[in-house]
């Protein structure tokens, strides 16, 4: 399997797919490079999955194209498009064993008798599950009916694999090993690969680049350090790791890329914060912070731009680190999460106190 | 846990035992007292002689007629079985892909068991008679100079009974097919199987035990029907019903007539027994109590 070229140059052009007066998708582009793994992540009901069965040819789009290394898609039928796909359900063929399962796609390409066999057993072999190919699908776990579906969709070599979901009806444990193991799969096959997942970690943990979806539409693409450490809007700040959110007036922009632009919350507090791009967002700004962060003391810190007093109302273990919420007089709630022994000792619930953090992890997003 | 499982089985009997009463009293006695009408007497020159006897039996099996009626009896249901399967696969199909189109086909295939038998048999008969519409088109079309006869023959038996039975095939065949997960269809198809080969490979296995329900239920009303046989068959290659009518009716032989009653009776039941057996025995692998 070694000797095969690597995976398709994948490319979605403007793809619109309406539903009565609701519109699933709407104008969504974006580019897949060979043996990328890419992620479709949002919230449910966006558009992922439409997505993803348009790529299939299971869905026609109302307008737009899909094209693998170049050759326009939307007119191919979904059996002549040479992709494999995982579901939720593993939607295996439930009259056929398991060897037989993986054989399919195989038999579908009228291979000789000798072939499709060496190259199932080589498939399931690639999941280890050898020792079950004359299992029936009812007779396995759901982790290996979802290997078996794997191997049932790479026997035949695709050059692109598409997944749905695929690990979210198993386990956490499992899923977590399923995550890695599939990544490794993919990158060692160099597969173009499209996942669709609303688990923020499940995208982190094995795409390349996240798409972050909203109603149809992408709201940003990036990898996922990226995505984290620079989300563009409020929603995408919102749902990949948490935010705490300041509405900010700024006082000017400069131009100048990354600029510190000084401003004021609606409560008055002065806060100083950066602009990716040197200006202010059109829409109305919104200064974000991660809870990681914000540091939290007992005094006023001298040297900190940023800095609010307040009263501690939670102070959460969570096992590798604690979260303290702080309460300011003006009624925003800050988060400030660290490792147990970073926390001022001391401190507890009710008691007064300063949550501070460092202008350059105060960054100015979109308010939408 | 024990004693729970118990009570959940004793108050199961209970709710069960309204049907067995009602199937004793309504479908074991009558066909009982049908059996023990076929041996208690015989018809010999137009006297009834009673005491126990088997010669009723002995009589359907020495002669020609009788055998030649309750094969071409058989092999009827057997026809219009076939036939319906082919032509109830695509309206299943439709149904089972549900929307608008599904429920319109849903209505076509459901809405002719409103009108009744006899109503809809004598449609036939007006259709393919000598002067029907059906041979007025051929002959005006100028397919056919002098048309065939197709009333009274096996044929307009066959068109007749294939719609008068259609819906008790596709009914079971359109819930076993909406049963089979989308996404198994849609696998099918990733892995590069055009519409035919899903339907062979995927679909048409998948749906055995619908398609048995659906084969077995046409089988049995066309083999014991009697309305359909008698207004477009007519006397001349009579069904095995026109055959009972006749002797208890109009030779009121009714122990000979209920001879050949039980014939059909077992015939048709261990034909059936065929089917679903075979249909169990095809899918017991995928089908049997999941997960252990
Ligand atoms: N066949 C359909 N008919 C009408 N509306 C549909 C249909 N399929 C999807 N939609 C709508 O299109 C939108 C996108 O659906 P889609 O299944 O792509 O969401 P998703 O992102 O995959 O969500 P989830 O995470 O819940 O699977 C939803 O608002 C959904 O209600
Ligand atoms: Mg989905």
């Amino acid at each position: 399997m070694k000797t095969r070229s690597a995976g398709a140059h994948l490319a979605i052009e403007a793809v619109t797919k309406t539903y009565g007066k609701a519109k699933a998708l709407d104008a969504v582009s974006l580019v897949i490079e060979p043996g990328e793994l890419l992620a479709l992540l949002g919230p449910s009901g966006c558009g992922k999955t439409t997505l993803l069965k348009i790529i299939a040819g299971l869905i026609d789009p109302d307008e737009g194209e899909v094209l693998v290394d170049g050759l326009g898609m939307v007119r191919l039928p979904t059996h002549r498009r040479d992709m494999g796909m995982l579901f939720q359900n593993y939607a295996l063929f439930p009259h056929l064993d398991v060897i037989s399962n993986v054989a399919f796609g195989l038999e579908m390409r009228r291979l000789p008798r000798a072939e499709i066999e060496e190259r199932a057993r080589r498939a399931l072999d690639r999941v280890q599950l050898s020792a079950y190919s004359g299992r029936m699908p009812r007779e396995l776990s759901g982790g290996q009916q979802q290997r078996v579906a794997l191997a049932r969709a790479i026997a035949y070599e695709p050059k692109i694999l598409l997944l749905d979901e695929p690990l979210a009806a198993l386990d956490k444990n499992l899923r977590e090993g399923m995550q890695m193991e599939l990544r490794a799969l993919c990158k060692q096959l160099e597969l173009t690969t499209v996942l669709v997942t609303h688990d923020q970690e499940e995208a982190m943990t094995m795409a390349d680049r996240i798409a972050v979806m909203r109603a149809g539409r992408l709201e940003q693409l990036g990898s996922a350090r990226a995505v984290y450490e620079r989300p563009e809007n409020r929603f995408v700040a919102g749902f990949i790791g948490t935010s705490n959110f300041f509405p900010f007036a700024g006082e000017r922009s400069t131009g100048a890329l990354g600029a510190t632009i000084p401003g004021r919350t609606p409560g008055g507090d002065a806060l100083l914060a950066i602009a990716r791009d040197g200006t202010l967002p059109e829409g109305g700004a919104m200064v974000a912070v991660r809870p990681e962060h914000v540091a939290l003391s007992v005094s006023r810190p001298a040297a900190e731009a940023n800095a609010m007093v307040g009263r501690l109302t939670q102070i959460l273990f969570r096992g590798a680190h604690m979260t303290a919420v702080l309460r300011t007089d003006g009624g925003q709630e800050i988060v400030a999460s660290a490792p147990a022994d970073a926390l001022p000792p001391g401190l507890a619930e009710g008691d007064a106190a300063w949550a501070h953090w460092k202008a350059e992890h105060a960054l100015i997003i979109e308010d939408k | 846990m024990m004693s729970r499982a118990r009570a959940d089985s004793l108050s199961g009997a209970l709710l069960v035992l309204p049907a067995i009463g009602f199937l004793l009293v309504f479908f074991l006695a009558p066909n009982l007292l049908l059996v023990g009408y076929s041996v208690i007497a015989r018809m010999e020159a137009g006297v009834m002689q009673y005491g126990l006897t088997f010669d009723n039996y002995v009589r359907a099996f020495s002669v020609d007629l009788y055998w030649l009626v309750l094969v071409r009896t058989v092999r009827m249901g057997l026809m219009a079985a076939l036939v319906s399967a082919a032509i109830a696969y695509p309206l299943a199909i439709a149904i089972a892909q549900g929307g608008l189109f599904g429920r319109v086909v849903t209505l076509v295939v459901v809405t002719p068991l409103l009108v009744n038998v006899v109503i809809r048999s004598y449609a036939w008969s007006q259709l393919l008679s000598r002067q029907g519409a059906l041979n007025w088109a051929l002959t005006n079309l100028g397919i056919a100079e002098n048309p065939p006869q197709l009333l009274y023959t096996e044929w307009a038996v066959l068109i007749a009974s294939v719609h008068v039975f259609l819906p008790f095939i596709v009914l079971p065949l359109a819930a076993a097919i909406g049963a089979i997960a989308p996404e198994i269809g849609q696998a099918a198809r990733m892995a590069g199987a055009n519409r035919v080969r899903v339907f062979l490979r995927v679909i048409l296995p998948l749906s055995v035990p619908g398609l048995a329900v659906g084969l077995s239920l046409v089988f049995s009303l066309t083999a014991a029907a009697y309305v359909t046989p008698q207004i477009l068959g007519g006397n001349f290659s009579p069904l095995i019903g026109t055959l009972i009518h006749q002797q208890v009716l109009a030779l009121n032989d009714w122990p000979f007539g209920a001879a050949l009653a039980s014939l059909l009776i077992v015939l048709v039941l261990s034909i059936n027994l065929v089917f679903l057996r075979g249909a169990e025995r095809l899918t017991r692998r995928w089908t049997a109590g999941a997960g252990n």
